[in-house]
């Protein structure tokens, strides 16, 4: 449904997207994610066609943008990151004219309508003026002028920004109800909201793309270590130089005193239980060796629990550690 | 053309929405009255050319309050990106907004119809002159909210946008100055003929001669092409 081909641009000596390649499936929801600067939005214009590449070319919908340009818009969604709005108008004016912009037909205007104020949770909100509406309405009024002509395409830039806890609940409920006919991308800081939505991502830093993947077999596999919890009833002295020198753990350290980082809040720990807590290698697994380790010399094993790097770390290693050439032209 | 259609009442609809158009309609026929009253004491033949001759040197000053917001309130506030990923062309936003302020100097007009109609009422004047006027003020009123059209979309802010519009529309002004001044002069003459001001006074006279209406035309387009343009080229900055 999206197939983006080396996407480039460039302003003016800074590379702001370099060589962009992906595809988004029909039904899929693509997480897009990437620090500010890294040319998310850039990209998403260019998905939208208010700006062109300075090479590449995207297909949305079987429509190139650069060739077929307004077919593209009609069949997408947008909502960027300010939602835009008109102040002055209520929010059924604001939708009825931007539906009337995007050619929903007349007849099937007032049931759009109705859908788009459903779909944002807006309907005793209708009348409105938008300049009224608090920061959270106003983007569900963002998100219900992005769906209002049912796009088969929807480009969503911050959805959730600005929305209290349950209408960020509502808003991923709502993103997920709509992967059934649509094919989404979704531009988010909040990574819980990636997590539980998107069935893959897309990382990029830099106008590049340094991950690609589901967000659990990035889980699974990305990062540079993974953690082991080790509980323990008897260590010794020295446990946490025997445990460091097993082969791919590269670092080992007694967490006594800190019983939150051992697993929630110290409950159900006793005073005897004691926790390490090992960085290992991504491809390595220690827990055998660990275990066998931990049995031998007596310590009385009490628990042993792999963790996974979560989202936000792989977000945060693959984002601040240089992972690719970040040279700009 | 439904599109134009839908943005153009959409821009006529938003000058409603706040005090500006009551305030310029307000002023506009408070000094229409003034100038009307005026004439009609003067112990010559009644004429409307002077009082109509004078709006369009108000309506310099209008044009930048009813231009300004036109491009620039859209890219500040970021709904030029929702204009623009819609299935709209450059030229339908550009007529679109073209026609909103222009249907809005059109009202500007229309109130003022009164005064030639209590003119013909209690007395007998030239209608030729009249309806001359009318013409003229429509396009310099086309080609003022051409111009403050085009201004708008060169920058995010109004104030710019319509210092920009009032300072080009003065410079044309100050181009008939010379030919004015100076009427047998070749020189001056050609400097003015590129002057909004020194197209419109035959139609005031009841004379709409073919070359005006081009001039004006000209002028509107030149600076409607300018706008697409401008407008077009956030696809390659």
């Amino acid at each position: 449904m999206i197939e983006v081909e080396h996407l480039s641009k460039v302003y003016g000596a800074a590379l702001a997207v370099r060589d962009l390649s992906f595809r988004v499936g029909k039904g899929e929801i693509l997480g897009f994610l990437g620090p500010n600067g890294a040319g998310k939005t850039t990209t998403m214009r260019i998905l939208t066609c208010f700006m062109a590449p300075t090479a590449g070319t995207a297909r949305i919908a079987g429509h190139d943008i650069l060739e077929n340009s307004l077919e593209v818009r009609r069949n997408i969604g947008y909502l960027p990151e300010n939602v835009p709005l008109y102040p002055e108008m209520t929010v059924r004016d604001y939708l009825g004219y931007v539906a009337a912009l995007r050619s929903v037909p007349q007849n099937k205007r007032a049931e759009r309508l109705e859908a788009a104020l459903d779909a944002g949770k807006l309907e005793d909100r209708a009348d409105t003026i938008i300049r009224k509406l608090s920061k959270g309405y106003r983007q569900r009024v963002g998100i219900a002028q992005a769906v209002i002509h049912d796009p088969p395409v929807l480009i969503l830039d911050e959805p959730s920004a600005g929305l209290d806890p349950r209408q960020r609940v509502e808003t991923r409920q709502f993103i997920r109800s709509l992967s059934k006919d649509h094919t989404i991308i979704l531009s988010t800081h909040i990574l819980p909201d990636v997590q539980e939505t998107c069935s893959r991502v897309v990382i990029i830093n830099k106008g590049a793309i340094v991950a690609e993947d589901t967000p659990e077999h990035l889980g699974a596999t990305r990062g540079r270590s993974t953690r082991l919890t080790l509980a323990v009833r008897r260590p010794a002295g020295d446990a946490a130089q025997k445990l460091q020198k097993i082969k791919g753990v590269t670092a080992a350290q007694r967490q006594d005193g800190d019983k939150s980082a051992a697993g929630g809040n110290g409950n159900g720990r006793d005073a005897n239980e004691h926790t390490f807590l090992l960085n290992v290698t991504p491809d390595a697994d220690v827990r055998e060796e660990v275990a066998r380790l931990t049995v031998n010399e007596g310590w009385g094993l009490l628990e042993l629990h792999r963790e996974r790097n979560s989202l936000e770390d792989i977000f945060l290693e693959l984002t601040t550690s240089g992972a690719v050439d970040t040279e700009e032209t | 053309m439904a599109k134009i259609g839908l943005i153009a009442w959409k821009e006529l609809k938003t000058y409603f929405t706040s005090w500006i158009a009551y305030v310029l309609i307000t002023g506009w026929l408070f000094i229409a009255g003034l100038l009307f009253l005026l004439v009609l004491q003067r112990p010559q033949e009644f004429q409307v050319s002077p009082i109509y001759n004078i709006l369009v040197t108000i309506m310099l000053f209008i044009a930048p309050l009813v231009t300004m917001r036109l491009v620039a309130e859209e890219r500040s506030s970021g709904s030029l990106e929702m204009l623009f990923t819609s299935p709209l062309t450059e030229w339908q936003v550009t007529l679109g907004k073209f026609f909103g302020a222009w249907a809005f100097i059109g009202i500007l007009l229309l109130v003022t119809l009164h005064l030639p109609f209590f003119a013909t009422h209690y007395g007998s004047i030239d209608t030729g002159p009249v309806w001359g006027s009318y013409i003229a003020l429509l396009c310099v009123g086309a080609a003022f909210m051409s111009f403050g059209l085009f201004c708008s979309s060169l920058t995010e802010s109004q104030v710019v946008a319509g210092f920009l519009t009032f300072g080009g529309l003065m410079i044309s002004w100050m181009l008939n100055w010379p030919a004015q001044e100076m009427p047998t002069s070749d020189v001056a003459g050609f400097i003015g003929h590129w002057s909004v001001f020194s197209h419109f006074q035959d139609m005031m006279r009841g004379a709409v001669d073919t070359k005006d209406l081009i001039f004006f035309l000209s002028f509107t387009v030149l600076f409607l092409f300018a706008t697409v343009r401008v407008l077009e080229s956030r696809k390659w900055r």
